[in-house]
């Protein structure tokens, strides 16, 4: 096992939920889907930060390997995702949520 | 404050500052690049955390190829300032906020009150393997606390680690079941073990027990090899480990012979009397003979003994049975690999092909499937318009026959029309 880690894990949890935060804030303020989309991304970030954390704490290698398939996750979601929002746009020539509101009751 | 805490401190204030300068700028291009600089962060607090892997991973993959992605959309689309017009639901932007600040209050304190840097993993079970070298002994089975544990043990060979929970057992060996072969249950018989032996097991060890000795008093040795398996500095080198095994010997060594003239070189392990484990020694990786030497006599020999770099290996000196007489004879145990360095790219590429090899498949499907979606999602759209195209025209051709009847009929031609329609 592995030395313990020079700066307390608990620091980089912190940042993590400070993080995180930011993508859900991005989530519900922005009206740009793709700008919504990064932000989702923001999100993601943190949590694999808080796996790698505390993979170092437990000098366990699973987490890191969480991150791996993370990512890899997050790649093929990109890939869909974008797709989407270019046959939204070409269909309704714009990608403002508030202006996508065909579905509402 | 250390270097690294002043150093995490740095890259933490940019990692957050240019979070913040992603949710507020205007422009999505600009969005996308303070993104780029925030999964560098990311990458970075990754090699702080022993995770090089996952930070060239980072690098290559998000900032590298989902940002390009996004970037290639946002100019694709031209939505640089989408999202900029009149806004319908005002009270959503405070709202959020106000959802976020209580959010981040309750995981602070989640985090602080939880003491999360003082958690303790918890430790490993203690790993075992056990080597026959009990000269004229039948295959073994093992039974740890009346449970049969491992099973048909030939002479000269080596179980692999197997983990059990620490703690005392009680372990009887006793002749092996020939396969298929019905055998009373030796527990249940009250059968004479060949031999017996106490393994004292403590997390986070790894031993290896060596059944030797005489065939009518047989031994069971113990060498902790904790060390033995730890990482390795220098990658090319290998471990060897030597045992005596013999029941009664004058000390022996343990010399590397020289291949070309035949005469005894580096000495391994020096007088090593018997019962007793010598400590772990590198070499270099290669080919090596290795022969046992006591005084003036070579006792034994391991030739041609491959050493694999980054393998453990046990050398045991005990005898063989040979038809009535009984000889010395030097065993090499199957090698073991040492363990790597934590988050090393080897590690997690062992890890991958072994423990994780099913989720890795899956998510190398989903990969497929992505790609296949996103043609199809931009294919159906080009579908869908041509079937909406053909649509409009046959209802025109449809108007126009109608209006074409009416004019023939003299029917008020708005008739015909609604009713076309």
């Amino acid at each position: 096992m592995p030395q313990p880690p020079a700066v307390d894990i608990q620091n980089f949890v912190i940042l993590s939920a400070i993080l995180f935060i930011m993508g859900v804030v991005g989530v519900l303020i922005r009206r740009n889907a793709i700008m919504i989309f990064m932000s989702v991304e923001l999100m993601l970030n943190p949590a694999n930060l808080a796996l790698v954390a505390f993979a170092r704490q437990w000098g366990e290698v699973n987490g890191q390997l969480i991150v791996f398939f993370v990512i890899t996750v997050a790649a093929a979601e990109v890939a869909v995702g974008l797709a989407l929002i270019v046959a939204i746009f070409r269909t309704k020539q714009t990608i403002d949520i508030d202006e996508l509101h065909a579905m509402e009751g | 404050m250390s270097l690294e805490a002043i150093l995490f401190f740095i890259v933490a204030v940019i990692a957050v500052g240019s979070a913040a300068a992603m949710l507020t700028s205007r422009n999505a291009v600009h969005s996308a690049l303070f993104l780029v600089v925030n999964f560098a962060c990311v990458a970075f607090f990754y090699l702080m955390l022993n995770a090089p892997f996952l930070a060239m991973i980072q690098i290559t993959v998000y900032a590298g190829a989902i940002m390009v992605l996004f970037m290639f959309v946002i100019m694709l689309l031209g939505a640089e300032k989408l999202g900029t017009g009149p806004v319908h639901y005002a009270w959503l932007a405070p709202l959020g906020s106000l959802l976020a600040a209580v959010f981040i209050v309750v995981a602070m304190f989640v985090i602080v009150n939880g003491k999360i840097g003082s958690l303790q993993p918890v430790p490993h079970d203690p790993e075992l393997r056990v080597v026959h070298a009990l000269p004229g002994a039948p295959a073994l089975d093992i039974y740890m606390n009346k449970v049969k544990a491992l099973k048909t043990l030939d002479y000269t060979q080596a179980t692999e680690y197997v983990r059990v929970p620490p703690g005392r057992y009680f372990v009887n060996f006793y002749p092996a079941c020939a396969n298929g072969a019905t055998c009373p249950d030796p527990i249940a018989t009250n059968a004479k073990p060949v031999a017996t032996a106490v393994f004292d097991l403590a997390p986070e060890t790894s031993t290896i027990y060596v059944v030797a000795g005489k065939p009518a008093a047989p031994q069971v040795y113990t060498v902790n090899t904790t060390q033995d398996r730890s990482v390795m500095a220098d990658e090319t080198n290998a471990r060897v480990r030597a045992i005596n095994a013999l029941p009664e010997s004058a000390p022996v060594n343990l010399v590397v012979i020289d291949p070309a003239t035949g005469t005894a070189g580096q000495t391994l392990v020096n007088s090593l009397p018997s019962g007793k484990v010598s400590d772990p020694v590198e070499l270099p990786k290669g080919t090596y003979d290795l022969v046992w030497i006591r005084g003036a006599d070579r006792v034994a020999a391991s030739n041609d003994l491959r050493l694999n770099p980054k393998t453990a290996e046990l050398i045991v000196l005990t005898q063989e049975a040979n038809g009535a007489a009984i000889r010395d004879t030097s065993i090499s145990v199957e090698p073991t690999l040492v363990a790597e360095t934590f988050g090393s790219p080897q590690q997690i590429g062992i890890s991958l092909l072994s423990t994780f090899l099913l989720p890795f498949e899956l998510v190398s499907l989903l990969l497929l499937a992505a790609m296949v979606g996103a043609i199809i999602l931009t294919r159906e759209e080009v579908t869908r318009r041509v079937r909406e195209r053909r649509v409009v025209t046959e209802g025109a051709l449809r108007i126009n026959r109608a209006r074409a009847e009416a004019a023939q009929a003299n029917v008020p031609q708005t008739n015909a029309e609604s009713s076309a329609d």
